[in-house]
Formats: structure tokens, sequence, C-alpha cells
């Protein structure tokens, strides 16, 4: 590797080693605010790096592109790591993470969304999504005295290596088909005239159901409710946003080049939307706990998610990207929000814990019912831009019963979004003892507030964005 | 037209109150001055527009700036006659929901910040002329409601915040697909992928345009609402608190018939003109069932609610008649409702206040117990009950005058409502004002600030009576334009203007 390939990783090689260094440091001095602190600025010292330093090489190793497309996700992802450990101090405190541990734990899963939203090629791809799932298996039972946690762990677990061997036969079997792991070769040796080849459909189908179990799919999702109750919010927040986006941004920058291939997967990505779009929908319904709620909530996501990719094109692809930003920022708010909530040993989860909230602490009472109208897709947030888009590209590409589908769900979606808000504001109080939070976490709250309202008013920005790093 | 950006001002300054209303929670009087200062900017500023004269194309203000142009969404916002009214009413009731809801003790912060929120919304559905801002602006006005239903609302608040929102929200969804597919297939037949109203009206929808009108249509009857679309209707004014009713009934309800006027007619005026015998059917039936179900009511807030909408099923029979008088007949009609209905509301929210109740069973001899009361209510239901002389007479004798020349079964038909409608209201007022009373405490007259805030109702309530062409002045251009444009319309018709 030359030093322009490793300068061209600098972004990520900052996350590893300072995620390194904080291990070590943890190890005598530990001292839990200052190295989450020092985590905090890692993560952001990488975002600059990956914003400000233009690449050298547009590859690196035939393995991870160094593209602006890689960059915009690890700058993202560096931020989401930022805004995690933002949120965990006073969480942390009180549930005795481990001081040093917990910081380098967020920053590798960091590195390895980072690296998996730039692979270029299918081993990219794998090293890239076993990187941060190893550690998020961790980083799940990092509460040793919650049973629940631990239990949550060891289902992340079982169910991320059935995963690991779908993806890793994936793989094989398109190796075996085409002698190449790069995306762009690989996808005009898998087309045979018009047609895919039927190893090449065997092993995407393998790849997808793996993507599936990452980004809980239906019928992959199993594990997605008692796995989001189980782990520590700031936890679950950085799961289900960093992790699911990731996976996402992969499968994106895989399918770029498939041209008629699509055609041949398009029954199977229309499935998996409207599977997912169906029950995730309807098992948040008759939730009463939040996060149970948000973790169906978040399978019909991936679903809409899915439509996105179906729909392909550019269109597709940038509706799909916006997506992921929004849902990224809005679902860290609602889980900063619970966080923030968080007392002594306890998460308000279900409903009833959140009585009259919206009255005694009305500013991350009216966040968190914000952040849900967002994930619910009400404008002025920029959920209601993100659907948009999506059930926009669904039409531009004729796919009409899907998007019918889809608007249907959100209207469903509604009713579990507008519960936990009207137990909130609407049901009768009750005086909450509940911590004040921190100044670290409204910050949080904060910023996620602030762009949530300010894209879903004038996301010009943004698009343009998107539309110059989506590689063409 | 000037390069003064009044309508954006329009939006931001309520936009602006909500933030300071927030920012100042732990202050509600500054909240109250902050609130009642904006909304009369506000109006000062509605005031200055409706002295303007617009240009050649019914224009009176337009401002038009990027948006998201990766979509060709323009933030574009426009006046003409009929926003300009509906503006005017707008801000105008607004003062007064400030003036009715002044003693409010409850999140007093909150309430006002949420006031002004809806202000900002209603007023960006009157003024968008892009379709995507429009849908904005139609969603954002929801949750202020849901909120000021949910929190403030007596008795069954909660169901019915909830319904309120579930049914119009599934009607908008449906807009909002078919907006999609309109912007597709505009953007496909001519490459120029705009939510522009006046790109849109050109597109040649085909096989879809029944779907695509139905869509909206779907959309805005729930809103105005029309039978059998209106059951969240009822439920949400008898919770809502006064300013609430207020708003609901004399805004809210308008951005439907708005939303008909302005989008649905010009963007499908052939599949209008076919929906027009429907669209009569639905209005008589509302008119007369909605009486009915007035008659029957125990609860006065309640039996006002049904009768706006047997109101607003003669503003309906007005749109469908489709010519120049009953538009304009039908436009008038919503001014008067919003000052007449909204006047009851808030009365019945004051009378509430005093009593505890709103059972006419409980209720009786006001008119010994409190006669300035007693007179603001009477007149305010005679002019809902159409009493020549008073606002809804004028408006509702334009729609007349229109059905009959193009329909006269029709419009006979709906001078039987009206028949209905003195029904009601004098069975109200009998039972109310002069009926037993019962025994218990005295009630107490209205204070000092709430004469102030009836008496620009009473006012205007007069002069909208003898005096409407003030208004229509600003309507003639406006629905000449609209008819001119929605040809299919008038051939309906017979071709009649």
């Amino acid at each position: 590797m030359s030093g322009a390939e490793l300068l061209a990783l600098l972004p990520v090689l900052i996350l590893a080693l300072g995620a390194t260094a904080i291990l070590m440091a943890g190890a005598w001095w530990p001292r839990r605010n200052t190295l989450i602190g020092a985590g905090v600025a890692i993560a952001l010292l990488a975002a600059l790096t990956a914003g400000g330093c233009p690449p050298p090489v547009a590859e690196v190793g035939g393995m991870f592109s160094s593209g602006p497309y890689a960059r915009f996700f690890t700058i993202l992802w560096s931020l989401l790591a930022a805004m995690t450990l933002l949120l965990s101090p006073r969480y942390g405190r009180a549930r005795r993470f481990p001081a040093g541990e917990y910081p380098a734990l967020v920053l590798f899963a960091a590195a390895g969304m980072a690296l998996l939203s730039s692979a270029s090629s299918l081993v990219g791809l794998l090293v890239g999504l076993e990187s941060f799932t190893l550690v998020l298996y961790i980083l799940i039972a990092i509460d040793k005295t919650c049973p629940r946690g631990t239990e949550a762990g060891l289902k992340y677990l079982v169910m991320g290596i059935v995963a690991t061997g779908l993806l890793s036969f994936g793989i094989a079997l398109i190796y075996a088909a085409t002698g190449t792991f790069h995306f762009a070769e690989m996808h005009q040796a898998l087309l045979e005239g018009d047609r895919m080849r039927p190893l090449g459909l065997l092993g995407w189908a393998l790849i997808l159901c793996a993507a599936g179990f990452k980004v809980s799919l239906v019928p992959f999702h199993l594990w997605t409710p008692d796995v989001y109750q189980g782990a520590p919010a700031p936890i679950t927040a950085l799961l289900s946003t960093g992790s699911k986006g990731a996976v996402f941004a992969a499968l994106v920058a895989l399918m770029l080049g498939i041209g008629r291939g699509l055609e041949a997967l398009a029954p199977l990505l229309w499935a998996l939307a409207a599977a997912s779009i169906i029950l995730g929908t309807l098992c948040a319904l008759r939730q009463d706990n939040i996060k149970r709620m948000l973790a169906y909530s978040s399978v019909a996501h991936m679903g809409y998610v899915t439509i996105g990719l179906l729909a392909g094109g550019e269109t597709g692809r940038s509706a799909v990207i916006f997506y992921l930003v929004v849902y990224t920022l809005s679902n860290l708010g609602a889980f900063g929000v619970l966080t923030a909530f968080a007392i002594q040993g306890e998460e308000p989860q279900n409903y009833k814990d959140l009585r009259g909230l919206g009255y005694h602490h009305p500013r991350r009472g009216s966040a968190l019912a914000f952040f849900l109208l967002s994930l619910a897709g009400i404008p002025p947030t920029a959920g209601f831009i993100a659907k948009f888009n999506i059930f926009h590209a669904a039409l531009k590409a004729d796919y009409l019963g899907i998007a019918l589908l889809g608007i249907l769900a959100s209207l469903v979606s509604l009713y579990y979004y507008l519960r936990p808000v009207i137990v909130m504001f609407l049901a009768r109080e009750r005086d909450l003892c509940l911590d004040r939070g921190s100044a670290s976490e409204h910050t949080v709250l904060g910023v996620c507030l602030l762009a949530i309202l300010l894209l879903g008013i004038y996301p010009g920005p943004l698009f343009d964005l998107i539309a110059l790093i989506l590689p063409s | 037209m000037t390069s003064f950006p009044a309508l954006t001002l329009l939006l931001l300054l309520p936009l602006a109150g909500t933030g300071l209303c927030l920012l100042f929670r732990r202050k509600p009087d500054l909240c109250r001055a902050v609130t009642l200062a904006t909304t009369l900017v506000m109006l000062a500023l509605c005031v200055w527009a409706f002295c303007q004269q617009p240009d050649a194309a019914g224009w009176y203000l337009r401002e038009d700036y990027p948006w998201i142009e990766r979509l060709g969404a323009r933030f574009t916002l426009a006046m003409d006659g009929l926003s300009l009214l509906m503006v005017v009413l707008t801000t105008f009731l607004q003062v007064i929901a400030v003036l009715i809801s002044w003693h409010q003790k409850k999140y007093p912060a909150f309430f006002y910040a949420l006031l002004l929120l809806m202000e900002a919304g209603i007023l960006g559905v009157f003024l968008a002329s892009d379709l995507l801002l429009f849908y904005l602006f139609w969603e954002v006005m929801l949750i202020p409601m849901f909120f000021l239903i949910g929190i403030w609302g007596h008795g069954r608040r909660v169901y019915a915040a909830v319904k309120f929102f579930l049914f119009t929200l599934a009607g908008s969804l449906l807009m909002l697909l078919a907006i999609i597919g309109l912007y597709l297939l505009h953007g496909r037949q001519t490459g120029d992928y705009s939510f522009a109203l006046e790109a849109l009206r050109n597109t040649d929808c085909g096989a879809w345009e029944p779907w695509l009108y139905a869509g909206f249509m779907l959309g805005f009857l729930v809103k105005v609402p029309v039978v059998p679309l209106h059951t969240w209707l009822p439920d949400a004014h008898t919770v809502a608190p006064a300013a609430g009713s207020l708003d609901l009934a004399g805004l809210l309800l308008k951005t439907g018939v708005f939303g008909i006027l302005r989008f649905a007619f010009p963007l499908f005026p052939a599949s209008a003109a076919a929906s027009l015998p429907l669209l009569a059917f639905l209005a008589l039936v509302g008119l007369f069932y909605a009486a009915w179900c007035a008659y029957i009511q125990g609860d006065v807030k309640r039996l006002i609610a049904y009768s706006s909408v047997s109101h607003l099923g003669m503003i309906m029979l007005g749109l469908a008649a489709a010519n120049v008088l009953a538009l304009e007949g039908a436009i008038l009609l919503m001014l008067c409702h919003g000052l007449t209905t909204g006047a009851l509301f808030a009365l019945v929210s004051m009378l509430r206040r005093r009593t505890g109740t709103r059972e006419l069973a409980k209720l009786g001899g006001m008119w010994k117990e409190a006669p300035i009361f007693s007179c603001f209510f009477l007149f305010f239901a005679l002019a809902s009950l159409g009493l020549p002389g008073l606002a809804n007479f004028s408006g509702e004798i334009l729609v007349f005058a229109g059905t009959f020349q193009v329909r006269p079964l029709w419009g006979a038909l709906a001078v039987v409502g009206v028949v209905f409608a003195a029904a009601y209201i004098l069975r109200m007022v009998q039972e109310l004002l002069w009926g037993e009373r019962p025994p218990g405490h005295p009630w107490p007259d209205l204070t000092t600030l709430e004469v102030v805030a009836l008496a620009p109702l009473v006012f205007f309530t007069l002069w909208l009576g003898l005096y409407p062409e003030t208004f229509l002045a600003h309507l003639h251009l406006p629905v000449k334009i609209l008819l001119e444009q929605a040809a299919p319309l008038v051939a309906a018709h017979g071709g009649l203007p």
C-alpha cells in the first residue's frame, strides 16, 4: 500500500488510531468524561479531514473508494459517532460504562461504517460490515448490570453470524461466476445478454438477504425489537441509524452499474420493501414500548428506503441518500431524548412512563414530538421531503402500487407516532421525577432539531450536495 | 405591484411570534402582548394590501424565490382578489381569537405560539401558488390545531383531536399522490418538472384526469367538510377551546373551499364539470342533513357545529352552480360564515365559562340574566339564519340567484334549506335566551374585553350585509378569470356565464 493510498484512508485511520489511543489511555487513566471528550474530538477531526483533505487517489487497494461519495458518508458517520458520544457522558456515568472502551468502541464502529460505505469491492463490503458489527455486539451488551442488554447482544450476535455466512456465500458465488470482486467489473460479467446469470442471481439474493438481516428487512427483522429494547439508548441510536445507513450506502454503491440486472432483482426488492412496510407498520401499531415501536417503525422505514433502491436511477439513489440522512437525524434525536430522560438505572420505555412529560420537560418533550413527526413524514419536517422523494422516485419509475402502499402505510404509521405524542402532551399529567439532562445532550438534540427543520423547509443545498457526490 | 415582500412577511411574522412566545414561555403577559402585536401588524399589512390595485391578470402581489430547485419547486406566493379576501378574514379573525382567549391560563405561551403557527399555515395555504409549497402549508396548519384541541379541549379531547388529524391527513395524503402524479405527467410531456400552478394547468392528463381530480377533491372535501366526510367536525368543534373553534369554523373549513376554487377546478376543468351534479347532490344532502342534525342537538356548540356544516353545504352549492353570481356568492358567504359562526362559537365559549354547561336543557332566561350577551347572541344568530341586512343574507341571495339561473330545482331546494336553518336557530335562541332560567348562581354579563372582541364582528357583519360591494369588487376579476380558464365548467350548465 502506497503512501498516497494511506493518505486517502486518513479519516478512517484517524478514527481507528484515535480509538486505539483512547483504549490504551483508558487502561491507565480511566476518566470517563475526559476520554469521551477526546473521542468527540477525534471524530470531529476525522470529519474535518474527510471534508478538507482531498484524497490523492480515487481508490485504495481496489477495495475502498475515496471519492466524494465515500467522503460524504465518512463525514456523516464520524459526526454520528461524535453525537452518540455527546449523548453518553451522563448516561455512561450512571451505568458505569467502562471508561476507555466505550468511546473507543464507538469510534471503531464509525470507522467500520465509513469503510463499509466506501466499499468498492465485495471484499471491502465484507470487511467493512464485519468491522463494525463486531463492535456492536460488544456495545449492545456493554451495560453488564442489565440482563436484557446481554441477551440483546447475544441475539444480535447469532443473527449477525447467520448474516455473515450468507454474505460470504453470496460473495463466493459471485466470485465463482465472474472472477472478480470489484463492483464495476462484476456487473458486466454477471449479465448474459440482457439477463442475469443464475449463479449471479443467487449470489445477489444471498447478499440482499444478508443486508436484510443488518437493516432488518422483513423476514430478517426478528431480532430488531429485542435488540433495540435491550441496548442502551445511545447505542440504539447508533445501531438504528449508522449501521443501517452504512449498509444502504454500500448497497447504493454496489447497485450503481447494475444496468439491466436491476430488472432481475426487482421482484425481490419489491417483495422485501412491501413486506417490511406492511409488517413493520402493523407490528408497530401494537407496541406499548417506545423503543420497540421505534424498532418496528425502523423496519418500515427500511422498507421505504428499499423502494428507493428499487426505483433506481439517479432519482432513486438521491432519494435513498436523502432519506438516510434525514432518518439518521430523526432517529438519533428520538433516542437522544430517551437518553436525556433516563435516570439512574431506568429509561422511560413504556408509553405510560412518558405521561405528561411534555409539560414537565417542555423542551425535550417537544423535541421528541418533533422527531416523531419527522419520522411520520409530516411537513414542515425533513421527514416529509424524504418520503416525498421516495414516492416521487417510485412513481417516476412506474411503481405505482408500492407508492400507494407506502402512502397508506404512512397514514397508518401516524397512529403509532402520535400515541407517544398524545401521551406526552394530552394525557393527564403526572409529575415524574426525571433527570434534567446535560448540556451536551441538549446540544445534540438542538443540532438534530435544527437540521431537520432546515432540511424540511429548505432542502435545496442537501439535494445539490447529493447530486454532486453521487457517483454515476 | 410593489417589490415590498409583504407576502413573505405575512408568513414570517407569525413564525417570529411563535418563536418569541416559546422563548418567553415563563412570561405569559409578554407572550400575550407579542401575539396581539403580531396579529395587529399583520392585519395592518392586509389592510394595506386591500388598498392596492391589481394588475391585469388579477394579481395584487406576487413573490417568487427559488426553493427546491432540483424538484422544480419554487417559493411562489401570489395574492389575487380571492386570496386577498381570505387573508384579510384570517388576519382579522386571528386578532379576535387572541382577544377571546386573553385569559388563557393553561400553558399560555404554548397556546399563543400554536395560534400564531396556525395562522402562518393558513395564510400559506391561501397564498401559495406552487403545489408543493401549498401542500407543505396545508399540513402545517394541522399540527397546531391537533394540539389546540388535544391540550386545551374539554371532554373527549384526545379522541376528537386524533379523529380530526387522521381524517384530514387521510384526505391530504391522497392529494399528495395526485400532486406527484400531475407533476410527473407534466414533466414527461414537457420535460419541465415543475410544481407551479400556472404551468401544471396546461397538462393533458388523459385517462388519469378523473383520478387526479378525485385525489385533490377528497383532500379538500374532507376539510370543507362535505357529508359524509364531516363526522370529525362536530367532535372537533364540541371539545375545541374558543379560539380553536373560531379558527376551525372561520378559517380551516375555508381552506377546503379555497383549494377547490384555486386548484381542483382550474387544474381539471373537464372532470370538474362532470362532477358538478355530484357536488350539488352532496351539497344539498349536507345542507338538509346537517340542518336536521343541528335541530336535534342538545348541546349549543354541537348545534352550531352542525349549522356550520349546513352553511358549507350552501357554499358548495354555489361552487356546483359554477357561474359568476353563484361563485361570488359562495366566496362572500365564506366571509360571512367566518364572521357569524365564528362569533357564535366565541359566544358559546363565553357562555360555558359562566355557566359551566352548554346543554340547552340546563340553560335559559339569558335575556334577563345577561342582556349584553343576549343582544350579541341574538344578532349573530339572526345573521346566521340569513336575515336580510346582515352578512349571510347577501352571500346566500347571490348563491340562490346564480343557482336559479342554471338549475332552478337546486335553487328551489336550497331555499327550503333556509327554512330548516330558521327552525334550528330559532329553537336555539328561544330556549337559550327566553326559556326558563334554572335556579342557581347569577351569571355575570360580558366583560368589556369580550365586548371589545365582539364589536368588530358586529361591525363587519353589518357592512357585509348592507354593502357587500366593497368585498365583491375584489372578486369580479378572479371569478371571471377562473371561469374563462375552466371553460368546461360554464359549458356544463349549458353555457350560461
